[in-house]
């Protein structure tokens, strides 16, 4: 058996955050094995401002040597306990963990729901950690996560970030080109099975991955749709809700150095990327249906409508394979959009009404200190 | 099928059935919702009497018995049980194969690149030897070895989990104390007639032969092949995958034991089927599965008989089934749980799996009140696709073989394939890589040991892997191997450690 020959060069078209979140992931996956990286960029300036980072992504930063603490001291970033979204109601606050804790394999909501219909006056964000951290400073926040063990994203300045990312990049060898490409030519009687080319420069290469901003290839090359597609790979910046365009890069690149083809071309490599991309896309779509959408527009997505139906009907929510977002904020946004549980699951029943009472006001009271620490400090 | 006008609180769950499928489902309940007022009641008959095969487990039902409150030693000594690290595969892609499905991983992903990859790398090198080699639990079972493992995640005794291997004719009794101790109520009793409403077409009641009529609001089958219930009373429609798996007989015998006592099962294939082989504490449990279209009966019975290892403790049983489930696992108020609501032949021990399933499953969506519609559609459609993935699974293990020495391997050998499958298959050849899923009973460590078992080599491995130097990789193999090697030997001697430990038979 023998390996697939190893690409050789793999041009990354794109610009800023992207495209240098593409160069240093690929050059650390692929570079020792002594593939080139080349960036093309057209100059463009990119979006400035700060960018979310969802807790799944702060691998992908280890990975590249990026420590969340570091990022923060540094005051290039702060951590996040969660998101906000734009939504049809207004802004929702979808959190990174659950509130209250589960107990007995039972979601805490369950408990709150049955409590909240027995008469007991509490709102479900009064029991959350995350909300109540999320106000804190860096360090304390930092230091609360670590020690209650909740995820935590990152908002962080979106220029900064992609300087640090240019610097692994450029300690990995990944190489510059300016220009914009203008076209992209199969070569056939060639050694290379494709030649990009800007206004300047002429660059063969085995691969062509695109992050542009605009859809700088696509033309290009035909293909219409983001995706992995014969030997281009495009990932666009999806839906624009916060910490979903690093999330699809993140996702998309390390899915694409976990399947990274051999120079002969793989399709089921293409058709596995491609399966797992869109169904994410369809989590995500599912999601920004809810938070914008109206009910019959949302009942058009068989998932989505699947989720409304079942939490409504008892509270829980079903999920699919390949989930982006945690049930935590699939139960606010759902809230958020009027849709509440007509029941609590049957299971929140074995913790007899009295126990249950005093356990919500004993965790209600903890968040509470809690808030109050976090405040003073 | 629900009445909104009407909803009626669910306070009675008629269970009918008491298999291990009927008293799981009875204790699960009990465990778990009996302190919430339900009341739950087991209709059983002792003249019909339970199918009492289904000795081979997955690890999953440590977890459901440790859930409702079962103790293991107790549990160990009442059903004669060992313990179970994997299933041995023989003669499947050849006559003269052998491999080992474990329950855990093989050797450590290194860069982010699976460990299998590497393997693929030096598999050509003399000293590389087989994948088996670098998972603990196959040297483990080779050695005849156990252990529990340990929870700490740094240590290699964490790479795998356990099963049992179990007497079938036990459980559902040790369940039976376990349920009535936690309120629920026995009926014996045939039921030979069942009441419907006459609007929604919701079960009523269900009357014995003693002309005892019984009410529910929930209905669970568990009658077994007949589903009394589910087919005979609401026709709900059997989906037959006969097509993929032809087996549809099975020859079933004990024997006395033999030789040490294994912590694995074993399924040998045969011309027409395959034999399993589970060593208990007292006997040997075996049987051969067959298809009726390529061998008879008799055929069938005397081969299961001239490879057994010891002595025929009882006439053997023949078993007619058809692979396959239900059109709807809940149908109207009437859940199917066990061989009522589906069977996929015996060879991965899936089946006691997926009645644990059910009944989690039920237990998470269990209804309030009678319009239950949403939670039933959900219900159906999480266990469809624990059938279908399952099913995949088992296809594998007959499609991919090289065998052709006899009618049934050519027909498997090149029947057409579901698409979920074929497109799994073109991944694995390609590249060796895995096409995962989020939901679904079997993980990626289990695919690569039956696709590799199987003969089904990659015909490229990722590339990644020559980031490493051959020197490099070979120095890892060797250390893995070692340290499994090593690992296995510091284990106990499968039947002493039942001994030491208080768990063989009659001692707890
Ligand atoms: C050949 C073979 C091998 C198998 N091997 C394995 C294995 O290794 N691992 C595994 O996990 N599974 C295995 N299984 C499956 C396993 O045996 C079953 O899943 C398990 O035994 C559950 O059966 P059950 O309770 O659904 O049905 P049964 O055991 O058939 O129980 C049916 C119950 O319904 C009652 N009943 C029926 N009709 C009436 C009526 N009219 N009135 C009152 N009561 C009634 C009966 O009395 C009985 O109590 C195997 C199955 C077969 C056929």
């Amino acid at each position: 058996m023998s390996s697939a020959k190893p690409l050789r060069r793999i041009v990354i078209v794109g610009d800023g955050m992207r495209a240098a979140m593409a160069a240093a992931y690929l050059a650390k996956a692929c570079g020792r094995a002594g593939a080139d990286i080349v960036v093309m960029s057209g100059g463009e300036a990119g979006k400035t401002g700060q960018v979310v980072v969802r807790p799944s992504a702060l691998r992908f930063n280890a990975e590249l040597g990026l420590n969340p603490a570091e990022l923060c001291k540094k005051n290039i970033a702060s951590p996040l306990f969660a998101a906000e979204m734009p939504s049809s109601n207004g802004p929702v606050t979808l959190p990174y963990a659950a509130s209250g804790v589960a107990s007995n394999g039972v979601e805490f909501h369950h408990y709150w729901l049955r409590a909240s219909q027995a008469g007991f006056d509490s709102a479900l964000h009064e029991y959350s950690l995350p909300l109540t951290l999320q106000n804190a400073r860096s360090g304390i926040a930092l230091e609360s996560a670590a020690g209650f063990k909740i995820p935590f994203g990152l908002r962080i300045d979106r220029a900064s970030y992609a300087q640090l990312l240019v610097n692994v990049a450029s300690a990995a060898g990944v190489r510059a080109s300016k220009g914009k490409l203008s076209a992209v030519q199969k070569l056939t009687e060639s050694d290379w099975p494709m030649r990009l080319s800007t206004s300047d420069v002429e660059v063969d290469a085995d691969f062509l991955v695109d992050v542009s901003e605009g859809s700088s290839a696509e033309n290009a090359v035909g293909a219409s749709r983001s995706g992995w597609s014969g030997r281009y790979l495009r990932i666009d910046s999806g839906v624009d809700l916060p910490g979903i365009e690093v999330f699809r890069l993140q996702r998309g690149l390390t899915r694409f150095a976990s399947l990274i083809p051999g120079r002969g071309n793989a399709h089921s490599d293409s058709g596995e990327f491609n399966r797992i991309f869109h169904a994410e896309e369809n989590r995500i779509t599912d999601m920004a249906c809810l938070l914008t959408a109206d009910e019959a527009e949302a009942r058009q997505r068989p998932a989505l409508a699947r989720k409304i139906d079942l939490f409504t009907a008892c509270g829980r929510i079903p999920s699919e394979d390949y989930e982006v977002f945690q049930p935590c904020e699939w139960l606010a946004a759902l809230m958020a959009r009027g849709h509440f549980p007509e029941r609590a699951e049957r299971l929140a029943e074995r913790m007899p009404e009295t126990e249950l009472r005093i356990w919500l006001e004993s965790l209600r009271r903890q968040i509470a200190d809690l808030r109050k620490q976090v405040e003073a400090a | 099928m629900s009445d909104e006008s009407s909803d009626k609180h669910v306070e009675r769950v008629i269970i009918i059935g008491g298999g291990t499928a009927g008293w799981m489902t009875a204790a699960g309940l009990a465990s778990m919702l009996g302190s919430t007022g339900l009341a739950i009641t087991l209709i059983e008959s002792e003249a019909i009497g339970i199918v009492g095969v289904g000795e081979a487990t997955l690890p999953h039902i440590k977890y459901f018995n440790d859930t409702i409150g079962v103790d293991e030693a107790e549990f160990i000594a009442a059903t004669s049980a060992t313990f179970k690290l994997g299933i041995e595969f023989v003669d499947w892609a050849r006559k003269g194969d052998s491999y080992i499905h474990p329950f855990g991983e093989f050797g450590l992903a290194n860069e982010g690149v699976p460990f299998h990859q590497y393997w693929s790398k030096m598999s050509g090198a003399l000293d590389t030897g087989p994948l088996d080699d670098y998972s603990l639990p196959v040297v483990a079972c080779r050695k005849g070895r156990f252990q529990r493992p340990s929870d700490d995640p740094r240590s290699v005794l964490s790479t795998y989990r356990y099963a049992y291997q179990f007497d079938a004719m036990q459980y559902a009794p040790f369940l039976r104390k376990h349920g009535e101790a936690r309120g629920v109520t026995r009926i014996e009793g045939k039921v030979t007639g069942v009441d419907q409403e006459s609007e929604s077409g919701n079960i009523a009641s269900v009357t014995l032969e003693t002309g005892q009529r019984v009410e529910g609001d929930l209905f669970v089958d568990c009658t077994g092949f007949i589903g009394l219930l589910i087919e005979k009373t609401l026709k709900t429609g059997y989906e037959s995958w006969s097509q993929y798996l032809p087996c549809d007989r099975a020859v079933a015998a004990p024997c006395e034991s033999a030789g040490p006592l294994l912590p694995y099962t074993r399924a040998t294939a045969d011309c027409a089927g395959w034999r399993w082989r589970i060593p208990l504490q007292h006997r040997t449990g075996n049987g051969h599965v067959y298809s009726s279209g390529f061998i008879g009966d008799e055929d069938a019975e005397r081969a299961l008989v001239d490879n057994l290892d010891g002595k025929l403790l009882a006439d053997p049983r023949i078993l007619r089934f058809v692979t396959g489930k239900r059109r709807k696992l809940w149908n109207h108020n009437c859940i199917a749980i066990g061989l009522s609501g589906g069977f996929l032949e015996p060879l991965e021990s899936t089946s006691i799996y997926l009645i644990q399933e059910g009944i989690t499953k039920l237990l998470e969506l269990f209804p309030d009140t009678d319009s239950f519609t949403v939670e039933m559609e959900e219900y159906n459609r999480r266990m469809d696709l624990e059938f279908e993935r399952i099913r995949d699974f088992l296809i594998l293990h007959y499609h991919a073989t090289e065998r052709d020495d006899s009618d049934f391997w050519n027909y498997l050998r090149t029947m057409k394939i579901p698409g979920s499958l074929a497109d799994k298959l073109e991944l694995f050849r390609n590249s060796g890589r895995i096409a995962a899923y989020d939901h679904g009973l079997f993980l990626v460590p289990s695919w690569i040991a039956v696709l590799l078992g199987q003969r089904i080599g990659p015909t490229n491995y990722d590339w990644r892997v020559d980031q490493l130097s051959e020197e490099h990789i070979r120095q890892h193999l060797s250390g893995l191997r070692n340290h499994m090697e090593q690992a296995a030997s510091d284990m106990f001697d499968h039947a002493n450690f039942l001994t030491q430990n208080g768990l063989a038979r009659g001692v707890a």
